[in-house]
């Protein structure tokens, strides 16, 4: 709408402005005719040429003062000759270049009045000479027949010259269409395309018979410019087309990436830590999503690690009363035992109050594990000679294994030394000892202890051949009363962990089920150095 | 007082300014001489050449070479050689003003040879004259070929190529230069030419000569600009318009540099070959273009500076530049030889003076060795048509600079001889 109303208006005001355009050149042409005829009359009215046309005889050559005076009028840049009829005179005598009569027959060129003379012609332009038109005048009256005149023979080209302001190149040519209805270009040629067409504007007759001829040119100009015009809209139309299109696409594609990131996000709302979260997604979802997911695992981490925190308060608060209310009565009872055992005089009762003793023991070693898993010792750390540790306790478990038919075997190797709390690396390297050989109690096997060193860390690691542990048991295997054993307390894994932790390390888990485990135990290196940092 | 009408009093008032004019313009007793003196000299020779406006620049330099001329024939100590008195008039390049000169040398100066005028139109009016009072008209610049036809007289003689001449020699070039062209499809071509009698005279001539050779060609158009136009644009833009493919042109002097000048700023040579067979390669175009001169343009001139490299061109040439602290135009050859034909025919009449017809018939057979002669070629006078026969030389527009202020000057020449045009027209006759 906003462009058939521009064009409108444009329409409007180029129509004004070349009417107004028009109406100059139209005066422009008059005024042209106006002064060829005011030279003619100069040329008619000097005395010699008066006399000469009204009273030469026939065949009377003109003076010389006549033929100066009409070579001072050839003189003009407007005109190509000068033609006279005396009076008693059959023909007209031509003082031009014959050249320009080619082709030209006078008596068939129209006759246009113009002020007090005629327009006889134009001889219309032709491939080997230009146009021109006479402009004459009668001493004696034109009309009915003129005895005598006078004619300026007038280039056209200086005629069709005043109209050249109205050429819009490529767009509009002025023509000037004379009586014979033939377009007259501003340069006085007859255009190689000279059929008009309904754009084309006609003015009104300057003089009788002549007109001036806008001729469009348009298309090669102002068809591009249309088609650059539709095209512009056809472009704004498909650009808005195409902004709604990706916009769907994108808003598609944001819901198909943001909604995943959504159910996972109110999964881990709703405590499910342990499901990972839809992270592919482009650019900035990719990198929430990759952000979520960090957050989710954090979360979990903290979680657990807060669970952790409070199983082991809780654990120590019971420990600590389990403690307190089992150990006095036990060592009342224990004592009493004791007392009772020495002024027994039968073996069997004194046998079964030995039995009460070592039981009593045993439940005193079990609440000092609780009391150790609560409140662990402070790891002291020093040079450790991981190599001692390992032979010593191999020395101690020797015995054992060799009890329950197991083989011991220590790979040897090079001295290593962690940086660690000698009594506990020996208390967990123990423990996993005795968890292997307790695994292959009756079945037999090898339990084999290796050591190295590896970067900046040391590595204990006790495996077995024996029936090894499930996958589901294996990340349970830390957690403090998990036990797959019937008499174990489920402390001793979990004890060892938390000591490992202690000393800056940690312990691993690998295993096949029906092809035995591998525990290792990670410590820092000793690395030689007086600020190592005090675990 | 005597009633008057309007119309009368504007005849009054012209005629006393056309009187006034003509005053101005030849004042009784300041005309320009060169040569021997009033008393001594044997012949008196009126030469008329436009001194002001655009082709005054032909003028002077015809002035220069016509005082080469006498140097040159003073120098050479021959026997019966004429003492010359050559009177000089400005035409301002108008018919009635070039008339009144020429009467007034042969009637008061008592001339018996006008020489010079460089516009045709002129030289029309000047050979009537000259027809009428018996006296030789010896044609140096204009080249009207209708001159030594339909306006013909015993007593006229051009010393340089005339249109026939140099289109003939432009359509022979076309026919050569535009060979694979022509062997595919016609050459469309369109005319630019002054319009008055040159203009349409050099078209008829090239016109005819294209016929005659079975050139295949078509034409786009043909268009005619006023002498002096000061706008160009709507003419070239509508060469552009008819797209042909060689823009024929036969503007001349201050016309053709406002034309090329004006040209060179639109796509004209961009789309179109373009060629001058006639004054196109008049050094002062490429004087006044320097370095704004198209290359590629095809033209050619009646003499050139930097051709034909002979002993007697380069002595012309530079002597030229001695003198006139500038190099010659094309005019200036021709006024040289204009004035060194009077005196070698009249020499070779034998020495008496006021015996014209002998001189006339010496004019008819006369041989001289002009600057724009090669070597083994010398010009020679057509019984007949009192027209010369000299060498036209065609070149294309190429960086040159030994002619300064020009940047530009002609080369890649092609070489037509007399017995090349004159075959042409021979063949069909």
């Amino acid at each position: 709408m906003y462009d058939t109303q521009y064009v409108k208006a444009l329409e409007k005001v180029t129509e004004s402005r070349t009417n107004a355009r028009l109406a100059g050149a139209e005066n422009l042409l008059r005024t042209f005719l106006q002064e060829r005829i005011y030279e003619l009359e100069a040329l008619a009215d000097i005395p010699e040429v008066f006399e000469w046309l009204t009273t030469a005889s026939p065949s009377e050559e003109p003076s010389a003062e006549v033929m100066t005076q009409l070579r001072q009028a050839l003189d003009s840049p407007h005109l190509y000759g000068v033609v006279v009829k005396p009076s008693r005179f059959e023909v007209p005598l031509w003082y031009l270049t014959q050249t320009l009569l080619d082709q030209v027959a006078l008596d068939q060129l129209p006759l246009t009045p113009f002020a007090n003379g005629e327009i006889i012609g134009p001889a219309l332009p032709t491939e080997s000479r230009p146009g021109w038109f006479i402009l004459r005048l009668s001493p004696t009256g034109l009309n009915p027949t003129p005895e005598a005149w006078v004619g300026l023979v007038v280039r056209l080209a200086s005629l069709t010259d005043q109209v050249k302001d109205l050429s819009l190149t490529g767009l509009q040519s002025p023509l000037v269409v004379t009586p014979q209805d033939v377009p007259i270009t501003a340069v006085g040629n007859i255009p190689e395309d000279s059929s008009s067409s309904a754009k084309d504007i006609d003015s009104n007759d300057f003089i009788e018979g002549w007109h001036i001829r806008l001729q469009w040119l348009g298309d090669p100009l102002l068809g591009p410019l249309e088609s650059a015009r539709f095209g512009l809209i056809f472009l704004a139309s498909g650009a808005a087309l195409a902004v709604i299109l990706l916009s769907r696409h994108l808003s598609r594609r944001l819901e198909k990436q943001v909604t995943p990131l959504i159910e996972g996000a109110d999964r881990v709302a709703g405590g499910d830590f342990d499901t990972p979260l839809h992270t592919e997604g482009t650019a900035e979802i990719g990198y929430l999503a990759f952000a979520l997911e960090r957050m989710r695992l954090r979360l979990r981490r903290l979680v657990k690690s807060m669970v952790d925190v409070e199983r082991r308060a809780i654990l120590g608060q019971f420990s600590a009363g389990v403690a307190h209310e089992i150990r006095n009565p036990l060592a009342t009872i224990k004592t009493t035992i004791q007392a009772l055992s020495r002024k027994e005089s039968d073996p069997k009762r004194q046998k079964l109050m030995e039995s009460v003793d070592h039981e009593i023991d045993r439940v005193n070693d079990v609440v000092q594990l609780l009391l150790d898993y609560a409140r662990p010792r402070e790891a002291k750390a020093n040079k450790v000679n991981i190599i001692d540790v390992v032979e010593t306790v191999k020395i101690l478990a020797d015995a054992v294994a060799h009890r329950h038919g197991i083989e011991l075997v220590q790979v040897e190797h090079e001295p290593v030394y962690a940086w660690a709390d000698s009594a506990q690396v020996r208390q967990i390297v123990m423990n996993l000892v005795m968890n292997a050989i307790q695994a292959m109690e009756g079945i037999g096997g090898r339990v084999t202890i290796r050591t190295k060193q590896q970067g900046l860390a040391v590595y204990v690691s006790v495996s077995d051949n024996g029936p090894g542990v499930s996958a589901d048991h294996l990340s349970h295997l830390t957690e403090p009363f998990f036990t797959t054993k019937t008499n174990g307390t489920g402390l001793g894994l979990a004890i060892c962990r938390q000591l490992a932790q202690a000393n800056q390390g940690n312990l691993r888990f690998q295993s096949v089920s029906g092809e035995g485990l591998k525990v290792t135990l990670k410590l820092p290196l000793y690395l030689n150095n007086e600020n190592q940092e005090t675990v | 007082m005597i009633p008057i009408s309007r119309n009368r009093f504007i005849g009054i008032l012209v005629a006393i300014c056309q009187l006034v004019l003509v005053t101005i313009a030849m004042p009784a007793k300041a005309l320009e001489s060169l040569g021997a003196s009033e008393d001594t000299a044997d012949i008196v020779v009126g030469c008329l050449y436009p001194m002001s406006g655009r082709a005054g620049v032909l003028g002077r330099d015809s002035v220069v070479g016509i005082r080469l001329a006498l140097q040159y024939i003073e120098q050479q100590e021959l026997p019966a050689l004429p003492r010359l008195r050559v009177l000089l008039g400005d035409t301002k390049s108008k018919r009635s003003t070039a008339v009144t000169i020429a009467k007034r040398f042969i009637e008061e100066e008592r001339a018996t040879f006008l020489c010079g005028v460089v516009n045709s139109s002129v030289a029309i009016q000047v050979t009537e004259i000259a027809a009428s009072a018996d006296a030789f008209f010896v044609g140096t610049d204009h080249a009207s070929s209708r001159l030594t036809d339909e306006f013909f007289h015993d007593r006229y003689f051009r010393v340089t190529n005339d249109t026939r001449q140099s289109m003939t020699a432009g359509a022979l070039f076309i026919r050569d230069y535009f060979a694979d062209h022509l062997q595919k499809k016609p050459l469309r071509i369109s005319y630019l030419g002054p319009d008055y009698e040159y203009g349409y005279q050099v078209w008829a001539d090239f016109r005819e000569a294209l016929n005659k050779l079975g050139v295949d060609y078509e034409i786009a158009g043909a268009l005619w600009p006023r002498l002096s136009e000061p706008d160009y644009s709507h003419y070239i833009n509508e060469l552009i318009r008819q797209k042909p493919d060689l823009v024929v042109n036969s503007l001349w002097g201050g016309d053709f540099v406002a034309f090329v000048t004006q040209a060179t700023d639109t796509r004209l040579f961009d789309v179109s070959r373009f060629a001058n067979f006639e004054k196109g390669g008049d050094y002062e175009i490429f004087a006044h273009l320097g370095n704004r001169m198209p290359l590629g343009l095809l033209l050619a001139s009646r003499h050139h500076n930097n051709w034909p490299e002979t002993d007697f061109n380069r002595w012309f040439v530079q002597e030229f530049q001695r003198q006139a602290g500038y190099y010659p135009s094309s005019g200036a050859q021709g006024a040289f030889t204009g004035i060194l034909a009077i005196a070698e025919a009249a020499r070779q009449a034998g020495g008496d003076y006021k015996n014209l017809e002998s001189i006339e018939k010496a004019f008819e057979q006369l041989s001289l060795t002009t600057p724009e002669d090669p070597p083994g070629f010398q010009s020679s006078m057509d019984p007949v048509t009192h027209q010369i026969r000299q060498v036209m030389a065609i070149g294309e527009t190429v960086e040159d600079p030994r002619f300064p202020p020009a940047k530009v000057m002609l080369g890649n020449w092609r070489i037509y001889y007399p017995s090349d045009y004159e075959e042409v027209h021979s063949a069909t006759q």
